[in-house]
């Protein structure tokens, strides 16, 4: 029944839950993860100074990442949301964003999150849309569900069947998953600390959020977000804002679309790119290697 | 792509799209100010949170430029201002007046020690350094990700590791002074040397210090073998090494002895390997071992075999150990260890050309005064019993020759297991040398027989089987290295048939056995005709026997009738003219028989007779000279005696001289020209065996007038009465009847016998060849020719040449006209 990587995941959820032999805190804003120097260490090369012993943190066995309300509109502060859910992936590899109309949710239990899970993502076809799925299934499935959504995105042609189908599902996935801003927020916070797997995972929600949602008014926010605080040479999210907008050129009539779209020159410039039928920025390879890496370094592990 | 990238940097950056938020004098004075607590050791109170989200943000807003190059600034001017000054601090004025600084320094403690203090000085630095650059790694992080991956820069602690190098190692300490890297250089220098000299060092500060030169590299690409360590100190290293080994090779090479320099080179090698481990880069280890071993070694070897208390002082002085050591050495360079294989041809040559240049003034030094006689009429005589003399001498040349040589080659062969693991280049270089010098002795194939022809005769009386063995195996030894072993054959077929034949051998066994074991060293071939004599002398014997079983059953046993020995020996097979005196060699092969008195003459035709019935169509040739025959001579009573009878063993000339006088009255003579007539021997076998009769005071059985020592024409002869001995059997020597090394004109003659039976040999194997493979060019005949003769002889280009020639001629081979180089064709 359950394998190695099974009883890995299940006891690094226990951990997380429970945060027995946690060694390290993590706050910001509202926020405080007691965690594990090892787990988080292992997915990110950020943390590995902190949690050595050269500066104030790593004396004080915590860190306190500044929060963005704490400050004054600085883009280099986090989103506490972002940060928890990064923290929630360092556990369970896989994260859950709240879903638009109810965030924000502070104190809400993540079990029952999870719980809900399977209901909303069976939007994809599949043997495992029972409840109460362990979390090796729902590991698998979100890895296949990356895939998949990268499959459809080569072979996407803007045709009436896809649209068809992502409507289909629309209604469903808009309550959870669908939150474009927050995949951004997550995208850009697994860039800074440098987290490829996360990285990776944020990119596939992003993109299958923005087929869903792209309607919807956080569209706008979330593209500022993607051409504000993640480089330029991290093309993944940028890519799908830019091919959202000009495969629905309707957004353009947006106030927050175009407002948005002029502030933002480099976004500006890729659009037109993109509208004379240019090859692709660039092509962004690393990241996608990071997920597989990971998996098979817990592999190895075990 | 990339001018469309670049185009997209351009736009934003003009358009300054939240360039104006970000105010980067204030949020790099925030990380200047923590730096500077980083590189002062105070960073335990800064937040490492606040740093990386400041440098976050620069880059962020695409300062990410402006933040590498400040940081590079920064550290170069921390580096330039700070460290150096505190580095040159500690840097002795002493020790940067360069080259005189070993001089000027009160004592060598003294310049170890600030020395000592400069490296030590600049070990902190370099590690504090990196300890530094880790930390702002960390926390430039996302900007040596994003900015530096992207516009192809070096890392920050790459590039700062680069300024480390230019501010701290390259610049000069002061206008027109060495920079800090060649200082460092000298010292590191300055301190292995005394390492050398035998002063403890510290290693450990060294080794650190290397390990500086090897994590910095000569660009900012860092490419591997552009590191500092192999671009400026490995290379001084191993030139100034160089120069040092080879001024102490010289030096020793000139002071000290040879054993004493071998242990030095290997203590030397062994040090620069520890150096290496323990102060230096494992990486040099193979480069100054390189060094050490061209200076000491490979430059040396020839001096060091060459010295005084070399390999020739060694070998003479059985120091094994230490020949040894020049070995190890030497095959630590070369495995084909070309000085001391050299050494070895050399010496061996030497000595052996000593022992065959001995061998030859002890065969002609007797020889000198018969040849200076020999010009008078009358000497003959005298120079006859000089030369037994010489060939009595020359045996004692061959044998010595022989063991000579041996023990040159025993000497060697345990040189070479005691001292050099018996290497196989060398033991063949000892073996090639011993075939040249045994080669390059033209008498070398006589005397080989010799030696075991005196063995056979002599030698191995008295001596256990095991002691035979010995000596058996000596002569095979010496033989395999013969190259002319057809020459050999034609001796050893001689000297046999006189054993055999004189019955000189002391054992038919031993011969048995020394003929197998030739068998086994130079084939079946070989030993055909050798076998082939044995052979028929088991076939005589059979054959004597069943003669004399013939004349029995005659019934008529006639008292008188004389027995008769035989041995009928195949003509092919025997050196018959071997037998043949010096004198007779040319047109004797026609000569009348010699004269038998009818009592013998029956014995002849009888044997003849009886011969022919069992084997027919076969010609019997008499070889009265080689016969010998047991007579009993009766001589009348002297006064108050009574009559004496002798046996008389002489040979069979000697018997048909004898019965000359049976029918003469004891007081007439005959002349020697009569005897000459009535007997039909020639006139030299006739005056060596009268000599034996009447000369040699023991068996003076004949009175010659006049008495002299010489028989000359005109002497007459007579019976001698007065015949006394104290024996009954009296035996009458024939001179020159022994063993002998030849005399030259034997010597040319057995040259040209062999060159004849060469020519057959070659043209046989040429032949054999063609008809092989029909066509074939003139080179590859040559090579195949020679490869088929090697076991037998070395042939002579030339001769192969004449053969072929001669071949052509007879129409058995034909040139190939056309073709493009010299052929051949069999004509069948």
């Amino acid at each position: 029944m359950s394998g190695p990587v099974e009883s890995l995941m299940q006891g690094l959820a226990e951990l997380y839950e429970s945060g027995k032999l946690s060694d390290f805190e993590i706050s910001c804003g509202r926020y405080t993860f007691n965690v594990h120097k090892a787990v988080i260490c292992a997915q990110s090369k950020y943390f590995h100074v902190p949690c050595g012993r050269e500066y104030a943190e790593g004396q004080r066995g915590s860190i306190k990442l500044k929060a963005v309300e704490e400050s004054d509109d600085d883009e280099a502060c986090d989103d506490p949301e972002a940060v928890k859910l990064m923290v929630q992936f360092f556990y369970h590899l896989e994260y859950d964003a709240k879903p638009l109309e109810l965030m924000p949710v502070p104190e809400e239990p993540l079990e029952e999150h999870l719980a809900e899970a399977p209901v909303i993502d069976d939007s994809v076809p599949g043997p495992w849309s029972i409840h109460g799925l362990s979390s090796r299934k729902r590991m698998n499935r979100c890895k296949r569900c990356g895939r998949r959504g990268l499959e459809e995105d080569r072979s996407y042609d803007g045709t009436r069947t896809t649209t068809t189908t992502s409507k289909s599902t629309t209604d469903e996935c808009k309550s959870l998953d669908g939150n474009v801003v927050m995949h951004a927020k997550v995208f850009a916070a697994a860039v800074k600390y440098q987290v490829p797997a996360l990285q990776k995972l944020a990119t596939s929600k992003f993109r299958r959020a923005a087929e869903i949602n792209w309607k919807d008014s956080s569209f706008a926010e979330a593209a500022r977000i993607a051409y504000t605080t993640t480089p330029e040479c991290v093309r993944d999210i940028r890519d799908t804002v830019v091919k959202t907008i000009s495969d629905h050129p309707i957004l353009l009539q947006r106030t927050s679309i175009e407002s948005t779209v002029k502030d933002i020159a480099a976004l500006n410039f890729e659009l037109l790119h993109k509208a004379y039928g240019l090859a692709a920025m660039a092509e962004v390879k690393d990241v996608d290697e990071g997920l597989d890496s990971l998996e098979y370094g817990i592999r190895d592990i075990l | 792509m990339p001018i469309i990238a670049a185009g997209t940097m351009a736009n934003a950056k003009n358009q300054g799209l939240n360039g104006a938020d970000v105010d980067f004098e204030t949020t790099w004075g925030i990380l200047e100010k923590a730096f500077q607590e980083i590189h002062t050791k105070n960073a335990s109170a800064l937040s490492f949170e606040e740093l990386y989200r400041n440098a976050y943000k620069i880059v962020l807003k695409k300062k990410g430029e402006e933040l590498y190059n400040h940081v590079a600034q920064f550290e170069e001017s921390w580096l330039g201002n700070t460290v150096r000054v505190e580095i040159v601090r500690h840097l002795t004025a002493l020790l940067m007046l360069g080259e005189g600084t070993g001089r000027t320094m009160n004592t060598q403690t003294e310049r170890r020690e600030a020395g000592e203090r400069f490296l030590k000085s600049l070990k902190g630095a370099w590690e504090d350094h990196q300890v530094c650059m880790g930390m702002l790694t960390d926390v430039l992080m996302y900007m040596d990700r994003v900015y530096c991956t992207d516009h192809r820069q070096p890392s920050i602690f790459a590039k700062s590791m680069g300024l480390f190098r230019d501010q701290i190692l390259r610049t000069p300490v002061r206008q027109g002074s060495p920079t800090l890297l060649q200082i460092l250089t000298r010292i590191i220098l300055d301190q292995i040397q005394m390492d050398r000299d035998g002063e403890a060092i510290d290693q450990f500060l060294i080794k650190a210090n290397v390990y500086m030169l090897e994590g910095l590299y000569d660009s900012d690409q860092e490419v591997e073998d552009d590191k500092l360590y192999l671009r400026t100190f490995e290379l001084e290293f191993l030139h100034s090494s160089a120069e040092f080994y080879r001024e102490e090779g010289e030096r020793l090479l000139k002071e000290s002895d040879a054993g004493t320099y071998c242990r030095h080179a290997k203590r030397r090698i062994d040090e620069e390997n520890d150096r290496c481990r323990s102060t230096l880069s494992e990486s040099t280890t193979p480069k100054i071992q390189r060094v050490v071993e061209d200076e000491l070694i490979r430059h040396k070897m020839k001096g060091l075999i060459e010295m005084e208390t070399g390999v020739a002082f060694m070998v003479e002085n059985d120091k094994f150990h230490e020949l040894s050591l020049v070995f190890d050495l030497e095959a630590r360079v070369d495995p084909k260890k070309p000085e001391l294989t050299k050494a070895m041809h050399k010496l061996i040559t030497e000595l052996g050309t000593n022992i065959n240049n001995t061998a030859i003034t002890a065969s002609q030094t007797p020889a000198q005064p018969a040849t200076t006689e020999e010009a008078g009429d009358d000497a003959q005589g005298k120079s006859k019993g000089g030369s037994a003399k010489a060939i009595n001498q020359q045996t004692v040349a061959a044998l010595k020759w022989v063991e000579d040589i041996l023990s040159l080659k025993d000497r060697f062969d345990h040189v070479c297991k005691a001292s050099f693991a018996s290497d196989q280049a060398v033991s063949t270089a000892i073996n090639r040398s011993m075939a040249d010098i045994i080669n390059a002795f033209s008498r070398g194939s006589e005397y080989i027989s010799l030696f075991i022809d005196d063995n056979m005769k002599k030698g191995i009386k008295n001596k256990s089987e095991a002691e035979i063995d010995t000596t058996l195996e000596k002569a095979i030894t010496i033989l395999r290295y013969l190259s002319d072993k057809d020459i050999f054959e034609t001796y050893y077929k001689k000297h046999l048939c006189k054993r055999l034949l004189l019955k000189k051998s002391q054992s038919i066994d031993v011969e048995k056995q020394m003929i197998s074991r030739m068998k086994i060293e130079l084939g079946n071939s070989f030993t055909l005709k050798l076998e082939a004599m044995f052979k028929d002398m088991t076939l005589s014997e059979e054959l004597a026997n069943g003669y004399r079983s013939h004349v029995r059953n005659l019934g008529d046993v006639d008292p008188r009738r004389m027995d008769l020995g035989i041995n009928v020996l195949t003509a092919m097979t025997w050196p018959l003219e071997a037998f043949r005196g010096a004198g007779e060699h040319e047109g004797n092969e026609g000569k009348a028989q010699v004269i038998y008195p009818p009592s013998i003459d029956k014995v002849r035709l009888g044997f003849e007779h009886y011969y022919s019935e069992t084997h027919s169509g076969r010609r019997l040739t008499w070889q009265t000279n080689m016969g010998d025959a047991d007579i009993k001579g009766t001589f009348p009573k002297s006064k108050g005696g009574k009559t004496r009878s002798y046996d008389i063993n002489c040979s069979t000339y000697a018997m048909l001289i004898l019965l000359l006088f049976n029918d003469l009255p004891a007081d007439q003579s005959i002349s020697l020209e009569e005897i000459q007539v009535r007997t039909n021997i020639s006139m030299n076998d006739l005056t060596r065996n009268l000599q034996s009769l009447s000369v040699a005071p023991k068996t003076r059985v004949l009175l010659k007038t006049p008495m002299s020592r010489e028989v000359k024409a005109g002497d007459r002869f007579s019976f001698n009465e007065g015949f006394k001995s104290e024996y009954i059997k009296v035996k009458v020597g024939v001179v020159s009847a022994g063993n002998k090394v030849e005399g030259d004109r034997e010597r040319k003659e057995t040259e040209k016998k062999n060159n004849d039976s060469r020519s057959f040999a070659i043209e046989a194997a040429v032949v054999r060849i063609m008809k092989a493979r029909k066509d074939l060019s003139h080179a590859q005949l040559l090579t195949e020719t020679i490869s088929q003769l090697s076991a037998q002889f070395k042939p002579d280009v030339n001769m192969i040449k004449k053969r072929i020639e001669s071949l052509i001629e007879r129409e058995y081979l034909e040139r190939i006209e056309e073709a493009p180089v010299a052929s051949y064709r069999y004509l069948a």
